[in-house]
């Protein structure tokens, strides 16, 4: 009997416990799947850490992690932050307004402020290049690639990236990714800015403010969890924009550089120079959100040297 | 008189051998590994108030009003024009507040790349790194260029927002690569940030760590370059640069081997971390 009563009073808190638990599960689902137009700022980190062997290779990249860990954890002294480990799959950062499947709205999008942190590469097609990045495959989207900008017929990479269209309103996404802001061969507006009259694309900023990512090979391995640190303490007293090629460009004499660009657009040049030289994670509602903006500023370290690009002007 | 010319003859010939016996110790050692005789460690770095304290003084930051308080692992000092903050790594940290980012045409940037130098050489100075042992040091433009969406044409001149110096350590004439310190200005050249790590350490013994051979190192290679899939063909790899590598978080020290790849079009260098063979 006793015994048994033991078991009965050892069993109560168990189901407590199970409850609670249950309860504050459904709760930071709900806040996860909620839109940041609650009333409060929320940061999102999305790290590709490992992934299908059909994608190419089995790779489990612990470096990814830490270097987004140290970035969302400075930025939970401030805001809401919310960290998923391998998770970036083809809906969560693409629009329903491109494709029926996606669910960028509810994921990507549904923060003020994202970081992706993946591998990316050089995708050409009718000798057009632009940036792909790499993700798990999905069974509505059988590539294992995501590309924000251009398609073509006949080609597996869709425009999957429309930000800042609704109320969920991400204004600041950060890619560090391998040539995911590419300098040359007109990558930059191929991936993110691509409206040529003749070809009517639209703009992957539909209202986000800025976009941040690097020219080049970039390193995970080589000191990049201070500066993704500092980033997130530093960006919520100055520039974003600066912050982001400061922190993640590093000049190695010899050796490869690391080459971090930031891009803004708006309406007119001075406001997007305005968004890059003052927006700070905190200030963002001074700057308006402009959807297919009309003039884009960049922002890099001259002459950085990066693997497998050429050197910046 | 005999017997000293046989000394003599013997003396000559002794020295012959010394001289075949060193001339090939030499060559034996030009096809054996390279031998490190010297290792660094990391002096342990106990965080506190007094250092934080203790920088700001000699970097002359006016304090009024600051508070003081300890989060996330760092010391951090904030007020109204600057954040400044030490972790328990050791990494500094220096944001202002008060001083803003602006662009101008490059062509009128007034400040030039030697003023810069002396700024940062001064900030260093202060936070008592020392000169001589910055083995590469750089000041980069921040350039910035408006374009029209439409067709990606520029929009107005090139312009400069600031300055990014960039220095890393050397010890005994290698580069420390885990060593760094950045200092960004804007265009009038008014500090804006930094961030340093740069670790006191301390030669404890000498030692000889042998490397790898060259075929055991082209094996290395080989299996980093299929690591990489289709991003590159191996062509030839040869060990470019020996670095020391000094990593603050574990305070430990090892030998970080440099390859130096060559492909069918480019040429590139990777780095892979390899256990010192002792």
């Amino acid at each position: 009997m006793t015994s048994a009563c033991s078991m009965y009073s050892g069993f109560k808190p168990f189901i407590r416990i199970i409850l609670i638990s249950v309860i504050l599960f459904a709760f930071s689902s709900f806040l996860f799947f909620a839109k940041a137009d609650d009333g409060y700022l929320s940061a999102g980190l999305f790290v590709l850490d490992t992934w299908d062997a059909s994608c190419g290779q089995i790779a489990h990249d612990t470096d990814n992690w830490e270097a987004g860990k140290h970035w969302s954890d400075a930025m939970a002294a401030h805001c809401q932050t919310y960290t998923n480990l391998n998770g970036l799959i083809a809906s969560w950062a693409t629009d329903n307004y491109r494709y029926t499947w996606g669910d960028a709205d509810n994921h990507l999008e549904a923060f003020d402020i994202s970081m992706i942190i993946t591998h990316g590469g050089v995708y050409t097609a009718n000798g057009t290049h632009r940036w792909a990045m790499l993700m798990q495959r999905e069974t509505h989207d059988d590539s294992c690639l995501l590309c924000p900008g251009m398609s073509f017929p006949g080609h597996d990479l869709h425009d999957q990236m429309f930000l800042g269209e609704t109320a969920s309103d991400i204004e600041i996404l950060h890619v560090f990714s391998c040539h995911s802001m590419e300098y040359y061969m007109n990558m930059i507006p191929n991936t993110w800015q691509y409206k040529a009259a003749e070809n009517n694309y639209r703009s992957a900023f539909a209202g986000i403010h800025q976009i941040n990512g690097m020219h080049g090979v970039s390193h995970t391995e080589n000191g990049v969890n201070t500066p993704m640190r500092d980033l997130g303490s530093n960006g919520w007293s100055n520039s974003v924009a600066h912050q982001w090629v400061f922190q993640l460009s590093r000049n190695r004499g010899d050796h490869p550089d690391d080459c971090a660009i930031s891009l803004a657009c708006s309406d007119t040049s001075t406001h997007a120079w305005n968004v890059i030289n003052y927006e700070q994670y905190d200030n963002r509602s001074n700057y308006p959100d402009i959807a297919d903006p009309d003039f884009c500023v960049i922002i890099w370290q001259s002459g950085c040297d990066p693997d497998s690009a050429p050197a910046l002007p | 008189m005999s017997a000293k010319r046989n000394r003599i003859i013997s003396f000559f010939i002794v020295i012959a051998i010394f001289t075949i016996i060193s001339s090939n110790s030499f060559s034996y050692d030009y096809l054996t590994p390279t031998v490190i005789t010297k290792k660094y460690t990391i002096v342990p770095f106990y965080n506190s108030i007094d250092n934080l304290l203790k920088d700001c003084n000699s970097l002359g930051f006016d304090m009024q009003d600051a508070k003081v308080e300890y989060k996330q692992g760092c010391f951090v000092l904030e007020n109204a024009d600057f954040i400044f903050s030490i972790s328990d790594e050791g990494f500094i940290n220096y944001v202002s507040k008060s001083i803003k980012w602006f662009n101008i045409d490059d062509a009128k940037v007034s400040i030039a790349d030697d003023d810069i130098y002396h700024s940062a050489y001064n900030i260093l100075s202060a936070l008592n790194v020392d000169i001589d042992d910055i083995g590469y040091s750089s000041v980069l433009r921040i350039h910035g260029q408006a374009f029209s969406t439409t067709n990606w044409e520029p929009v107005g001149p090139l312009m400069t927002t600031g300055f990014v110096f960039t220095a890393e350590r050397q010890l005994d004439g290698i580069l420390a690569y885990d060593s760094l310190a950045k200092i960004a200005f804007n265009a009038d050249g008014e500090l804006i940030d930094f961030s340093l790590n740069w670790p006191v350490v301390e030669a404890v013994l000498s030692e000889k760590i042998y490397l790898l051979p060259e075929n055991v190192l082209k094996l290395e290679a080989t299996d980093i370059i299929s690591k990489l899939g289709d991003e590159a063909a191996f062509v030839d790899g040869t060990l470019a640069i020996i670095a020391i590598v000094i990593d603050g978080g574990n305070s430990e020290l090892a030998i970080q081997y440099v390859y130096h790849f060559k492909t069918s079009n480019e040429s590139f260098i990777k780095m892979g971390k390899l256990d010192p063979k002792l």
